[in-house]
């Protein structure tokens, strides 16, 4: 499952994969700026 | 005394102009335990520093200075009355040598809670891990853990009562506990800030308006900070995950010179994954949906830090 960052309509950026586990938790920060978005994953 | 082993990582902190640098060289021995928050290795100690005004968010390293154990002396004298405007932790190790932490200004509620968890349990390992620069080149990962038993996570159902009870949650922590340098003298009453941590921390607690579900995370306190400015990381987020006692607390810097720190808890089930999703973009309000923006997993999340805009 590819999943994206939207502002509105507008696609942001694309989240990078992750292999998503039970009894994880996954958190996605999303930083920078609309421009220069910075997504990452964080798995607890 | 502490058990700590800190990777032989740069753990994110700079120092101020004229002050020697604290990198990861430095932490090679494995003595100490570096946080934005302050540090465990040895005989702790913080507290307000007398005769200063507002000190610039620094980390002083005293290692071989002549002024750690007169600061040391004042950290002991100074026990009861941290509410001045200035604060510092200081640590005592080997030779006498030690780190003064400083923080600029009074030290914000969840600072001193956090420190207040910091020292009362004294256990605590820094495992640091790193996502490869190939898939996140901007991003640095650590990681701090307890040692042994002592990473006690809670169970659901105290989360769902620390969810809704804030003051629960803090009343969960551990009992005061003077430090083991501080015993020898005397301990009166509990220091004053307790109170004002609480009274702080009731009104400043937020929840997170991330998850329409039930988020693996919380804000507990936005925190701005000078230092957070000097920090190395150009892009991302750094992040230290502290377990201590079930409470599982996570401070991060963002790249802007924002700190936040968020409680963290385990997946409330064993058979999802829990997904959080933060939204530190200023201005803005995000979705995170499906690549072809038809299906949302978390729809019109505002940003979350009250000061990340500065």
């Amino acid at each position: 499952m590819n999943l994206a960052l939207f502002a509105g309509d507008r696609k942001v950026a694309d989240v990078p994969p992750v292999e998503l586990e039970r009894r994880r938790s996954f958190s996605l920060f999303a930083g920078g700026s609309l421009a220069v978005p910075i997504v990452v994953w964080n798995r607890d | 005394m502490s058990n700590l082993s800190v990777g032989n990582q740069h753990h994110g902190i700079r120092l101020a102009q004229q002050r020697r640098r604290q990198d990861s060289g430095q932490l090679r021995n494995r003595q100490w335990l570096a946080g934005i928050y302050g540090v465990i290795a040895g005989p702790v100690a913080y507290g307000p520093e007398p005769g200063r005004g507002s000190l610039p968010t620094d980390i002083v390293n005293d290692r071989g200075g002549g002024t750690t154990q007169r600061q040391w002396g004042l950290a002991r004298s100074m026990w009861a009355s941290r509410r001045a405007s200035s604060c510092w932790i200081s640590t005592c190790g080997p030779r006498n040598a030690g780190w003064v932490y400083r923080f600029g200004g009074a030290l914000l509620a969840f600072q001193i809670e956090m420190l207040d968890i910091l020292l009362n349990r004294k256990q605590a390992s820094v495992l640091e891990s790193r996502v490869p620069r190939a898939e996140s080149p901007k991003q640095r990962l650590t990681s701090l853990q307890t040692t042994g038993d002592e990473q006690q996570w809670p169970t659901n159902t105290q989360l769902s009562c620390l969810r809704t009870r804030p003051r629960l949650w803090r009343s969960r922590g551990l009992p005061w506990r003077t430090p083991s340098c501080m015993r020898e003298k005397p301990r009166q009453t509990r220091p004053s800030f307790t109170s004002s941590t609480r009274r702080l921390s009731a009104g400043s607690m937020r929840r997170s308006a991330i998850s329409h579900s039930r988020p693996s995370c919380r804000t507990r306190r936005a925190l701005t900070s000078s230092c957070a400015r000097q920090f190395p990381h150009s892009g991302g987020v750094a992040q230290t995950i502290l377990h201590v006692g079930g409470r599982s607390l996570l401070h991060r810097c963002i790249h802007r010179g924002r700190l936040a720190a968020l409680e963290f808890h385990e997946p409330l089930t064993g058979l999802k994954a829990t997904i959080a999703f933060f939204n530190l973009v200023p201005g803005t309000t995000l979705a995170l949906k499906t690549a072809d923006g038809t299906t949302a997993v978390f729809d019109a999340v505002a940003r979350t830090l009250r000061h990340s805009a500065r």
